[in-house]
């Protein structure tokens, strides 16, 4: 798209070659996407700040069970709002060639959703129940999944999943990379 | 555990000022050192004590600090020239790849699951081209181009030949309907095509003028390198493409208790974006969950039944019974096979259509036999799922051994078929000096057109099954589903897109193809062009007709396992190719290889026309001395490399030991530290 083009510098488009995991031809994709999500206020300041709400409106996201965990996690000023680089990072997290370590942190720091830098039983109850949609597990049900879960998970058994003891186990589930991918 | 950030991809810094592994934290550019110290004294236990957890800042802050960093000019702008040569690299590698936009909408609407079914298919798409561009270039386009040389009548054998050469003809049809049907059956003018193996002649090719030296082209060698070269070709590239997958899984070894983890953190499957999947998913979702409760309650149940030694004999018999139930089954449908093959070839050798029997009806019964494999391919997977709910395993353990039950039965049928083939016709004696039957055996002049025929035959009716299924079934039942609202309709529902009933017949195909291709040199490009239309075919049945799978497809796993099936396959389909190249008498009036005793005595032939050394050296090469040595030397490899693996995991086990020996150590120092800063409040 010709516009989209202009609307970098030479030296920007390096930078965020270098800096993220994406390709020019996807940078240029990932502003068209921000660009259709709300076309007057990206022509008017590209480094404008989009509101959450805006934000979820990419497909990908709205069907996601944890899109605010995603808009708070990849915005700048931690509420939620975006802009184009906080977009472009999320998307270059997101990408296939971004590695394994990077989407584990991330993933945790979207799973953490009390932001303790820790995963306890009560973020788990809220990962499940975000996943199960509409229909929620039984009390039982649940506290015996938790338990499986800290019986899998938790070595130092203290109740809450540390982020060494979360990559520990995320690294070795060959599932993961092909999970928490996002293709524009 | 210190990581650090992006800095993988930039070589120039890192961008949150560590660079090696300490023993102190890690310097968070958001607090202080002293600060974090404090912190941790104050433990609640909530906080990540030792600050180990570092967050990786935002792009705009990475910006910031790549420019400020200003390390010398000159150094930037050389790892920059490299960095940019990269990505122009991956730029031009990602604009040619091949169906990304459809599989990004496929991925989209289905999953990642159901996308690695069009992934491998994509694969199998890249080996067959590489297939058929090599029987291409060497067996086809010297034949098209140039004049094959006569037989010299200098040769032992031409009488042989001229006469066996003069007794093979084919009937070519002028009626239309015939020669429509002929295109099915591979015979009359479609066997004289470039198709099978027995267009081809036996001589060479003289490239450029014949008086002056000009470039010989032994034809017989060169098709049977090309042969060789094609399954070569195909080893390497199997083994180039499951070596990542195997590393992992072989690496990893306790993937086993990572059941619940896996399932509720890789859960979601970030790729979808079509809204009514995604309710789909999240219901399938709780299903599982549920099933997988279930699962484990059952258990428990089971072994709490399972403590009386009477109830567990009880299971044991009829799990004995399911078994031996299955094994019948195949037997019966092993010996359905061999008959229908030995009745098909009999009857169609006594009626003929020359002798008056109805076109259409010699048609069906010349397709009898891979109906028949079709027909126990579709049904029997279902009989084998209905009976093993009475062996009461795990639902898990159900999968994968249906699985293994199904993929048993469809190589089997392929091996039944194979051996049907050589008792009815290659080792049927009596024959005459051309190698065609004669007598009692059915009518066949030139036996490896018949084998090529044979599994043509099979690859139109798997074809004709895969296309029809979608638009006979899937389509049909997606409208019902949206349209009619009779409650076992609904029940019903749409189509699920099961991917690995598909992915086996993916195999199945390839199987086939690897088995022809010596008797038929264009299978790869039939493949190619059958791989081509199921692309588009399944692609339509994914986006339009079918509903993402019940269970989630847990890729990575399954699709080594079905990585180890081809392998499998393909050895079971090499052992035809090469028993037939080293073993049985080729016919002397078809082919490339009439006139040699066995194919495989062309390279004998050919070294013997090499000067002295090259002899030599071939025939010490392949003397027994070297190649038993080279065989134990391989051998010793590959005791020492599973070693190796076994002391891998020894080691993982030992660093997730001492791991959890440092984790309560830190929770011990913590709570002294906790009880001494309590004392000294008070």
């Amino acid at each position: 798209m010709g516009g989209s083009h202009s609307a970098f510098t030479e030296q920007e488009l390096d930078d965020y070659q270098t800096l993220t995991y994406l390709t020019k031809k996807e940078i240029l994709h990932v502003y068209k996407r921000f660009y259709t999500l709300d076309p007057e206020k990206v022509n008017l300041d590209k480094n404008v700040k989009l509101a959450m709400d805006d934000i979820q409106k990419l497909p990908e996201l709205k069907v996601n069970p944890f899109k605010d965990r995603i808009c708070k996690v990849f915005s700048s000023s931690g509420d939620g709002e975006m802009t184009f680089e906080d977009f472009l990072d999320m998307m270059s997290v997101f990408s296939d060639q971004a590695p394994k370590n990077v989407k584990v942190e991330y993933a945790f720091r979207i799973y953490d959703f009390d932001e303790d830098d820790m995963i306890s039983g009560s973020d788990l109850k809220e990962v499940v129940d975000r996943l199960t949609g509409e229909q929620n597990l039984s009390e039982e049900d649940m506290q015996q999944l938790i338990d499986n879960i800290f019986m899998e998970a938790d070595l130092d058994d203290d109740e809450f999943l540390s982020f060494a003891e979360f990559e520990h186990v995320i690294s070795k589930a060959p599932d993961f990379i092909n999970s928490f991918r996002i293709r524009l | 555990m210190n990581r650090i950030g992006h800095s993988d991809m930039a070589s120039t810094k890192s961008y949150d000022g560590t660079t090696k592994e300490s023993a102190s934290p890690v310097s968070n550019t958001y607090i202080s050192e002293a600060r974090l110290r404090r912190k941790s004294m104050m433990v609640t236990e909530k906080r990540d004590p030792l600050g180990l957890f570092h967050k990786t800042p935002p792009l705009s802050k990475r910006i910031s600090d790549l420019h400020n960093s200003g390390k010398g000019e000159s150094y930037e702008k050389h790892s920059r020239r490299w960095i940019k040569c990269k990505l122009a690299c991956k730029n031009i590698s990602q604009t040619l790849e091949l169906w990304g936009g459809n599989l990004r909408s496929i991925e989209g609407h289905q999953g990642t699951g159901v996308v690695s079914f069009f992934v491998l298919l994509r694969w199998l798409f890249g080996l067959n081209i590489v297939l058929c561009l090599i029987t291409f270039f060497f067996v086809n386009v010297p034949v098209i181009f140039f004049n094959e040389e006569v037989y010299s009548t200098s040769l032992p054998a031409y009488s042989l030949l001229q006469t066996c050469t003069d007794n093979y003809n084919v009937t070519l049809s002028s009626d239309p309907l015939q020669q429509f049907l002929d295109f099915f059956l591979g015979t009359g003018w479609m066997e004289k095509s470039y198709l099978f193996y027995g267009f081809y002649t036996g001589s060479g090719i003289y490239v450029g003028d014949k008086s002056t030296v000009g470039f010989f082209y032994n034809f017989p060698l060169v098709y049977l390198l090309a042969v060789v070269g094609c399954m070569l070709i195909s080893v390497f590239m199997m083994a180039n493409h499951s070596v990542s997958a195997f590393r992992k899984s072989l690496l990893s070894g306790e993937v086993t208790n990572m059941e619940y983890v896996t399932m509720i953190f890789c859960g979601w499957d970030y790729s979808l974006s079509d809204e009514r999947n995604a309710q789909i998913k999240s219901r399938n979702f709780k299903y599982v969950l549920n099933s997988d409760i279930q699962d484990q309650k059952f258990l428990r149940q089971r072994d709490a039944k399972m403590k009386s030694c009477g109830s567990r004999c009880g299971l044991y018999m009829i799990r004995i019974l399911v078994n031996v139930f299955v094994i019948i089954c195949l037997a019966g449908a092993a010996c359905s096979i061999y008959y229908t093959s030995v009745f098909s070839s009999e009857w169609t050798a006594k009626n003929t259509v020359a002798g008056g029997t109805d076109r259409i009806l010699v048609f069906i019964v010349e397709f009898l036999p891979s109906i028949v494999i079709t027909v126990l391919n579709a049904v029997l997977p279902l009989v084998f799922e209905l009976v093993i709910q009475l062996e009461h395993y795990t639902q898990e353990f159900v999968i994968k051994l249906s699985l293994l039950r199904t993929v048993f039965l469809k190589l089997s049928s392929l091996i039944i078929l194979v051996i049907s083939i050589y008792q009815g016709v290659i080792s049927c004696e009596p024959k005459d000096a051309c190698r065609s039957t004669i007598d009692t055996c059915p009518n066949v002049t030139c036996w490896e057109t018949y084998v090529g025929q044979e599994l043509y035959k099979l690859v139109i009716i798997d074809f004709v099954v895969i296309v029809g299924k979608v638009f006979i079934v899937e389509f049909p039942r997606r409208l019902l589903a949206n349209k009619c609202s009779w409650r076992v309709i609904k029940w019903l529902g749409p189509a699920e897109f099961e991917i690995p009933v598909n992915v086996l017949d993916l195999v199945y195909g390839q199987s086939i193809c690897w088995l022809g291709f010596y008797f038929a040199p264009l299978f790869p490009a039939i493949y190619v062009i059958k791989l081509i239309v199921i692309f588009y075919t399944k692609m339509l049945s994914a986006l339009y007709a079918c509903a993402p799978p019940n269970r989630p497809y847990r890729a990575a796993r399954t699709n080594s396992f079905f990585m180890i099936v081809l392998i499998l396959a393909f050895f079971l389909c090499c052992f035809p190719v090469i028993y037939s190249i080293a073993n049985v008498e080729p016919s002397h009036g078809c082919g490339t290889f009439r006139g040699t005793l066995f194919p495989y005595t062309v390279i004998p032939d050919s070294i013997a026309t090499l000067p002295n050394v090259a002899q030599q050296a071939y025939n010490i090469l392949t003397s027994p001395a070297v190649t038993a040595s080279f065989i134990i030397i391989l051998l010793l490899l590959l005791y020492f490399c599973s070693n190796m693996r076994v002391a891998y995991q020894k080691r993982n086990k030992i660093l997730r030991n001492k791991f959890e020996m440092e984790s309560r150590d830190r929770q011990y120092i913590l709570n002294q530290l906790k009880r001494e800063t309590g004392k000294n409040r008070v």
